[in-house]
């Protein structure tokens, strides 16, 4: 009997370089990476452009190779996609072949996964259901919007069952609604027991998705923790109220010193996601620069 | 060779959905169907070398043209679309996707060379029957075409496109991008093409010599691949040498693909 590893996935000490131009300068898209992720947990990738998210992705889909250190799926070596029928990769805005329909692309790409025949249409059917597109098996990839490109990335990310996905910003371009969409079915699929790891830019859907955040800068992760720290949650937590009455006011302030807390009226100041984003760069930025 | 299947057959599928291939097959179909024009002008029984011989040039020019710019196409699409990424990330294996690819551009210039002749057999037949009872004395042989000889041309012209087509997606996973791919393409159709030329420079000695030499034995020499005399000639003879142009044709395009795939596995997706 073997038990289920308490890590599905692992870098230790990932650094990734890249040669550009004719002199194969050197650029460091991550500098001695190392994360490790729970089974069935989401972490979000979040960090300003070049910080390395889509770089992290690639590399756990084994589509490039580290330059130093191991990138591990489920303790198989992701490298060379080693790993693909563990793994769900959907890449940032991919244009499908216009001219195919919905179903016959997905069972185009369930069956290079490995599937046979019979099997890829069985799964198809499964994931068309599991995403919203039932409806629309028969209809051309062309003529999708782009929320419905995206969640038919999804898809085909989720074929042939594997039991992570990475999502290289999944809502990128996506209207409010669809991008709501994108997150509940995204929920879904943690629910389901699937193990998400995830990029984007978009700070209040991070949140929502909750789980761990993973903060890159330069290549580096510079905070890797749950997202009730991230937003500062064990320094100060901020509430919005209703008005208190003076004598509703003392009362809560009494009830939060007997636990050891302190209240305080943050009025005008809310300190907002984006400011406490914004800082913990800055601190970043600010302690590279010192050392 | 299951996922090299599924690729090529969704090449071949998209190829086929392009404008540009369209667009080329219907010209080369109107160029082919426009040499019956040709007898308004009295050229007697030499009309069949030159309706033959503007069939297989169309032939040999559109099959090029296609494998330049559909292979260059195929290869940057799946690059610029990231669907290449989708393919990497299932395991499929670069050598698995260039096969793929090639036989996918394979696939449509075969399909290119077997409409073109579907329509130059019926002319050139056409043409030979009206001449050879005009001028029954006209032919050495008693007959103008050898069918199985034209088949071997055609064939021949095929292989040709195949060689030029692994050579371009071998430059395709070097260039940064299409533009450059075509152009390069292009140059080795020409540098392909000279060896002819240059042995009749190199047989002064001397640097010629040797460039002659290296372009004559490194790179491939699209002049073997001119079998049309087996038109006239008839196709005795012409079976070995087809044979052994197989073989030619495979050796280069192994060699192309294999280069192709160390350049592939070396370029960052």
């Amino acid at each position: 009997m073997s038990a289920e590893p308490a890590v599905v996935v692992e870098l230790a000490g990932v650094t990734k370089d890249y040669c550009v131009g004719l002199r194969g300068v050197r650029l460091r898209a991550l500098d001695r990476v190392n994360l490790r992720i729970a089974p069935g947990e989401i972490s979000v990738l979040l960090g300003p452009n070049g910080s390395g998210k889509s770089t992290l992705l690639k590399l756990l889909a084994g589509l490039q190779a580290p330059s130093t250190g191991s990138c591990r799926v489920q303790g198989i070596e992701a490298e060379r996609g080693r790993a693909s029928g563990r793994i769900g990769y959907m890449p940032e805005s991919p244009v499908f072949p216009g001219g195919m329909t919905v179903g016959a692309l997905l069972r185009h790409y369930a069956e290079l996964s490995g599937l046979d025949q019979s099997a890829a249409q069985r799964c198809t059917a499964a994931v068309l259901e599991t995403v919203g597109l039932l409806n629309r098996a028969a209809v051309k990839v062309g003529t999708l919007s782009k929320g419905l490109t995206q969640r038919l990335a999804l898809a085909q990310a989720l074929v042939h069952e594997p039991e992570v996905l990475l999502l290289d910003e999944p809502t990128a371009g996506v209207d409010p609604r669809g991008a709501e969409e994108m997150l509940a079915l995204i929920r879904k699929l943690q629910a389901l027991g699937r193990t998400i790891v995830l990029s984007t830019h978009q700070l209040e859907q991070a949140a929502a998705l909750g789980g761990r955040v993973v903060l890159m800068q330069a290549g580096r992760v510079i905070f890797s923790g749950h997202w009730s720290d991230f937003a500062g949650a064990g320094e100060s937590a901020c509430f919005r109220t209703e008005p208190l009455s003076p004598a509703m006011r003392d009362e809560l302030a009494a009830w939060l010193a007997a636990r050891g807390h302190t209240l305080r009226d943050a009025g005008g100041a809310w300190p907002t996601l984006r400011a406490r984003y914004l800082e913990r760069l800055d601190d970043a930025t600010g302690k590279e620069l010192s050392t | 060779m299951r996922r090299v299947r599924l690729i090529a057959t969704a090449t071949l599928r998209e190829s086929l959905q392009q404008r540009s291939f369209g667009l080329l097959l219907l010209a080369a179909l109107a160029f082919v169907a426009g040499t019956l024009f040709l007898r308004q002008f009295n050229f007697g029984s030499s009309e069949l070398k030159f309706v033959a011989d503007l069939g297989f040039g169309m032939l040999s020019l559109g099959a090029a043209l296609l494998a330049i710019t559909m292979t260059t196409q195929v290869f940057f699409d799946e690059c610029e679309r990231r669907t290449l990424h989708l393919l990497l990330a299932r395991g499929v294996s670069r050598s698995e996707f260039l096969l793929g690819k090639l036989g996918g551009v394979t696939l449509l210039l075969g399909l290119y060379t077997f409409v073109l002749l579907t329509c130059l057999c019926p002319v050139l037949w056409a043409r030979e029957t009206a001449l050879l009872a005009l001028m029954p004395d006209g032919f050495e042989r008693g007959y103008g075409l050898n069918f199985a000889g034209v088949m071997i041309a055609a064939y021949a012209f095929w292989l040709k496109s195949w060689v030029l087509a692994s050579a371009v997606l071998w430059l395709a996973t070097f260039a940064q991008n299409r533009i450059s791919a075509m152009g390069c393409g292009l140059l080795l159709l020409v540098i392909f093409h000279t060896g002819g030329v240059l042995a009749v420079y190199g047989s002064n000695g001397g640097w010629p010599a040797w460039l002659s030499y290296g372009v004559r034995y490194i790179l491939p020499d699209f002049a073997a691949f001119d079998l049309t005399p087996a038109v006239f000639e008839g196709a005795d003879g012409f079976v070995g040498r087809a044979a052994r142009l197989t073989l030619y044709a495979v050796l280069y395009g192994a060699v192309f693909i294999g280069l192709g795939v160390l350049q592939l596995r070396r370029r960052e997706i």
